[in-house]
């Protein structure tokens, strides 16, 4: 059984490649019983995407 | 080859090489000079562009080779944390989140980030982002930054600085779990109101 840890890093590996079935497959199941990986994952999303609007603000200022 | 690049993609490119050679040296001067170069060098010899790869990933490799040259010009303390020197041991902070069976630690564990979107609004927010990329080794920074920041694939970073796919992933997964407690401490944590 994967622990925490383990998700954690095949949720870090899913924003680069594509992942297989069966590790889909695992983190699916643990995702459902697992609240804390959850909310780790949805983090992890928004971290892709404020990195994503970092440039544009990076020389935009404030305004946008 | 030969096909013109615009005014405004090499704009938006020159942003994205300046932002990527800030994390990197840290220097505005210093990242200016070597962005200009690049673009020089990228214009002359842009025939051997063969879009094989992006306009981006081709830049950046460019990019990469200037700040070695200027690395190797300035040996100095400032550049000699560039090689791959101790990224290795940071991983204590890493491991203390998890108890011994790899569960979230009680006083660890992810909070329910509210209103991520929002945050992109605030100007302070992006100073507290900024403030956590800083303390990233400077490589791990790299790739993070080359990857999130500039959204170029896996195995152009790969590539690029010639390391393999699993380094690149665990120096990805480092950086994240950095980002995401520095955020969550210092933005996200509980503070209604912000």
């Amino acid at each position: 059984v994967d622990s925490c840890k383990d998700i954690s890093k095949l949720i870090s590996m899913g924003m680069d490649r594509e992942l297989s079935w069966s590790e889909r497959v695992r983190l699916r199941l643990h995702l459902l019983m697992c609240r804390n990986c959850t909310e780790f994952d949805r983090q992890i999303k928004a971290i892709r995407n404020a990195s994503g609007a970092f440039l544009a603000r990076y020389f935009g200022g404030g305004g946008g | 080859m030969n096909e013109a690049i615009g005014p405004e993609q090499l704009n938006a490119e020159r942003k994205a090489l300046y932002l990527y050679a800030m994390v990197r040296l840290r220097d505005p001067g210093l990242a200016e000079d070597v962005v200009q170069e690049t673009l020089v060098a990228a214009l002359e010899t842009l025939s051997r562009f063969e879009g094989r790869s992006s306009l981006r990933t081709w830049l950046i490799a460019i990019l990469r080779n200037k700040m070695s040259d200027l690395m190797r010009d300035r040996q100095r303390l400032v550049f000699a944390e560039l090689k791959d020197a101790d990224e290795e041991g940071s991983d204590l902070d890493l491991e203390s989140l998890f108890d011994g069976r790899g569960r979230w630690q009680e006083s660890r564990r992810p909070q329910t980030w509210e209103d991520p979107e929002g945050a992109l609004e605030q100007q302070e927010f992006w100073k507290v982002f900024q403030e956590c990329l800083a303390p990233l080794p400077p490589r791990t920074a790299e790739v993070f930054t080359l990857r999130e920041v500039l959204g170029e694939p896996i195995e152009a970073i790969c590539k690029n600085l010639e390391i393999t796919p699993s380094n690149c992933s665990v120096m990805l997964y480092r950086a994240r779990m950095r980002l995401r407690s520095c955020l969550e401490e210092n933005w996200f944590g509980g503070r209604p109101g912000r």
